[in-house]
């Protein structure tokens, strides 16, 4: 019976991640995409990066579009805009191979390496484990959990013999130990993703500063492709942090946010 | 030798600071001084610069640090003599030491030149000579260097005579503007009207600084020769050929060079010309030159050039075109050319799928042709094909700027075909010949776009979707409904059982009025049975049970346990059982004893009243 709760709450969860993802673009919007794809076959590629710009600028929200941007930008030599489409790609569709192909070919291309800092504490052993899934697979496992858990309350209330009220009662501690956990991690994504920003650095080399203004000291420099987090942002400055602990003070046109 | 010159120099030695001379006396009578042999000089003439250290018993004398003198080229030097003089006065005996460093010097400008202060360390001090300047004039002035020089020249002391006639010499370059890594070849020639005792040697060798520099072997039947220069005849003797080669773009000097050159001079001292030879070693340098190097052109960079500048050509062959599977297959791939031969870059080779590669033995040989540097260089690989059948080797591609037309030229070789047949005992088995291996990629591009079927919008995410919210709410939502339902039910037949019990009064005083009326009628039993009925129908309404199910037993119980005292238990109880015996006596029942009955049912109930009256129903559902 459980099993059979879960893969409808598995089928409601699948159904409601693709959330209008059937809603088929309309006519233009695959006009438009065709188009670009025929640009880039035929190797105009700024004519296809301009059409599938055109189309993201619709509100066309597809991670073929971005990934397709992403393929004319690196043939025009654009590492850093690259990689900053294909992120955007990967955040709508985590499990695409051909996204998370290409962008750890063209990470490799970058020259920047970071090291998680801390590697092998407790904390990187977690930060592995939530890697494990994505928000949206966390959200739908919640969900069956937690609607089996209340599956479980409505037994217990029900339930007229006492034999029954306890194995209820035994069912619902089993099943709140994973609903805990898994709604932990959830809520550390999701708490993560209303207050962290991403960026990609858009150009060859830049200095971080010490300060938000010129004249502060060069800290360490970055280039092309490199993802940073941007912790606050003061003017036109931004003061981004990177996975291996340094962080400076960027002007906030050198980076792409995602 | 040296021995028998030194001690002729202490013989011959004289008092110091002759001319210009500026002894500094220090703390411990040692005293550093400086002197030159002449105050004006031309141009091309040699300065000598003598340094003299004395003292009593000087501690260490480390060589003067030269690196002060800006405006002199050192051509010679030093050459280092020691002497010891000891001097009697007043019948002491007193020894003094002299040390003394000799440089010949070429101006490096025209005007009052001056020799500052040149440090010289004794022991642990530093002492300091004095500036001393010169005035160099245009041309030539001095018809020989003057002063000994001994050491590293050939030159020997004494007075000596002139040199007849001129010598100069010349550094060649045959261009002045070429591209990085194109040849330029640098002939260094003297000039001279006297006659040469000796081959000149150049005394000082710039560093060539930018360049990568190859020597080029002299033809000996051209180094000398008799030339025509303004009108008079000179011996032309050419010194040394270097082929150099810029490495980097930008004006690059090729400093000074000085050259010592042995020439004969007249002595009229015939007792002279038997103890010296006579010799003497002109210093002459030639001008610096300065060549312009252009940088190669970015635009139209074939993606194949390695760095080869000059001319070229490509031979790629194989050693064979019928070979077996795991067989080797010798692939060279020359180049030959004139240029910097060992500047050349491996040639692309094309990505070789079908076979294995090994790493290339490479080949270099350097000629010289008519003064250019050239040769071959080559690269010999060993191939073993994996697969049978036709496997073409495709076409090497080689790239190098050629410095005379200005661009870049790529060439490609041509394809060769090699049949590759099956390995031995493998025939027609496929799989056996070849030894099984992992397909393995050489190019790394991205993956390909994706097609329009590809593209579907994607709304929100499925954990900021409505849904997810929905569905965190359904359990909560059905379980407390399912709560509230069940318990409005159990309210309601509580509150069905409160109704039946407030009614209970009522419908117990109807019977009871009824009960009268059958009194007064006279009917016993069914007076006894309505009184019967009355009290258990309001027993029935208050416990909200049905009243057939109440026994005499069962409703002393349950009052008990409400809390109905003894007294009222006792009516009841007596009342029930007047009414049954009643009911069932042969006999009717008198009219008084009936109201005696009537009275106590009346009774009975005003007492139950009391005790359940307010709480009637409660707890009747559990």
């Amino acid at each position: 019976m459980f099993a059979l709760f879960l893969w409808c709450a598995g089928c409601t969860g699948a159904g409601g991640g693709q959330g209008g993802g059937t809603a088929v673009a309309d006519r233009e919007a695959r006009r438009l995409f065709s188009q670009g794809n025929d640009h880039y076959a035929s190797g105009r590629y700024e004519d296809a990066a301009r059409d599938y710009r055109q189309l993201l600028s619709e509100g066309v929200a597809s991670e073929a579009v971005h990934y397709n941007l992403a393929n004319a930008l690196f043939k025009l030599n654009q590492l850093g805009p690259a990689i900053l489409e294909l992120e955007k790609a990967a955040a709508l569709a985590p499990g695409d191979p051909d996204v998370q192909a290409n962008l750890e070919f063209l990470r490799s291309l970058t020259s920047d390496r970071t090291t998680l800092s801390g590697a092998r504490t407790t904390t990187f052993f977690l930060e592995r484990l939530l890697a494990i899934t994505t928000i949206d697979e966390d959200a739908v496992l919640f969900t069956a959990l937690y609607l089996i858990v209340g599956l479980l309350v409505g037994l217990r209330i029900a339930a007229s013999s006492f034999r029954l009220q306890r194995a209820a009662v035994w069912s619902i501690a089993a099943f709140s130990l994973p609903l805990a956990l898994v709604g932990t991690g959830l809520g550390v994504k999701l708490y993560r993703q209303q207050t962290q920003i991403h960026a990609i650095v858009l150009q060859q080399r830049v200095d971080v500063l010490s300060g938000p203004g010129e004249d502060n000291t060069t800290l360490f420099t970055v280039h092309e492709g490199l993802k940073v987090r941007i912790e606050t942002a003061q003017g036109s400055w931004s003061q981004v942090s990177l996975e291996n602990g340094l962080s400076g003070w960027v002007p906030a046109t050198v980076l792409g946010e995602f | 030798m040296r021995r028998a010159a030194v001690l002729l120099v202490v013989c011959l030695s004289t008092p110091p600071a002759l001319d210009g001379g500026a002894p500094l006396a220090v703390a411990d009578d040692t005293t550093v001084s400086a002197r030159v042999d002449a105050a004006r000089i031309g141009e091309g003439d040699t300065l000598t610069l003598t340094i003299e250290v004395r003292g009593t018993s000087p501690p260490r004398i480390q060589d003067p640090d030269m690196s002060s003198l800006a405006d002199f080229t050192i051509a010679a030097g030093p050459s280092i003599s020691t002497s010891t003089s000891m001097v009697w006065s007043g019948g002491q005996a007193s020894s003094s030491t002299s040390k003394q460093y000799t440089y010949a010097l070429f101006p490096r400008r025209k005007g009052t030149v001056t020799i500052p202060g040149i440090a010289v360390m004794v022991g642990d001090r530093q002492l300091r000579t004095e500036p001393i300047s010169v005035e160099v004039v245009e041309g030539r002035i001095r018809k020989a260097p003057a002063g000994p020089l001994r050491g590293r020249l050939p030159a020997v002391g004494g007075p000596a005579g002139e040199p007849e006639g001129e010598v100069l010499v010349e550094a060649q370059v045959d261009r002045k503007e070429v591209y990085v890594g194109e040849q330029v070849l640098l002939t260094y020639k003297v000039y001279s009207e006297p006659d040469l005792v000796d081959v000149p040697g150049p005394q000082k060798l710039p560093s060539y600084t930018g360049f990568w520099v190859e020597e080029i072997p002299l033809d000996p039947r051209s180094t000398v020769r008799r030339v025509p220069r303004g009108g008079r005849s000179y011996l032309e003797i050419t010194l040394m050929k270097k082929a150099i080669f810029p490495t980097t773009s930008g004006d690059l000097a090729i400093e000074e060079t000085v050259v010592g050159v042995p020439v004969k001079v007249r002595s009229g001292d015939p007792f002279e010309s038997i103890f010296f030879a006579p010799v003497k070693t002109l210093l002459r340098r030639t001008q610096p030159i300065t060549i312009h190097v252009k940088p190669l052109p970015e635009k139209g960079r074939p993606a194949s050039f390695g760095g080869a500048v000059g001319r070229f050509t490509l031979e790629v062959k194989t050693d064979r075109d019928r070979t077996r599977v795991n067989d080797a297959l010798g692939l060279k791939i020359v180049v030959r050319g004139t240029g910097n031969i060992r500047t050349v870059g491996e040639p692309v080779l094309p990505p070789l799928s079908d076979y294995k590669r090994y790493d290339p033995r490479v080949d270099e040989v350097k000629e010289v042709t008519q003064d250019r540097v050239a040769g071959s260089k080559s690269w010999d690989y060993v191939l073993t094909p994996l697969a049978p059948g036709r496997q073409e080797i495709p076409p090497v591609r080689f790239a190098y700027f050629d410095t005379t037309r200005g661009t870049y030229v790529e060439i490609a070789s041509e394809p060769i075909p090699v049949m590759v047949d099956r390995g031995e005992g493998g025939a027609g088995s496929p799989g056996t010949d070849v030894a099984g291996r992992e397909v393995t990629a050489f190019g790394r591009d991205v993956r390909y776009i994706k097609p329009v079927a590809a593209l579907v919008s994607r709304g929100t995410p499925y954990h900021r979707s409505g849904l997810f919210l929905a569905l965190l709410l359904v359990p909560v939502l059905a379980d407390s409904g399912l709560y509230l339902l069940l318990r409005r039910r159990v309210r309601m037949a509580a509150e069905a059982g409160r109704f039946r019990g407030r009614r209970a009064p009522g419908f117990a005083r109807r019977r009871l009025k009824h009960a009268r009326r059958l009194l007064a009628a006279g009917k016993s039993r069914e007076f006894h049975q309505e009184v019967a009925r009355a009290l258990t129908g309001y027993l029935g309404d208050k416990l909200n049970l049905a009243p057939s199910g109440l026994t005499q037993q069962g409703i002393e119980e349950l009052l008990a346990g409400r809390g109905v005292d003894e007294a009222v238990r006792g009516e009841l109880r007596g009342c029930l059982e007047k009414c049954d015996y009643a009911r069932f006596a042969p006999s009717a029942s008198g009219k008084a004893e009936m109201d005696a009955t009537l009275e106590l049912a009346e009774r009975t109930i005003v007492g139950l009243e009391r005790h359940l009256g307010g709480r009637a129903g409660k707890g009747a559902a559990a």
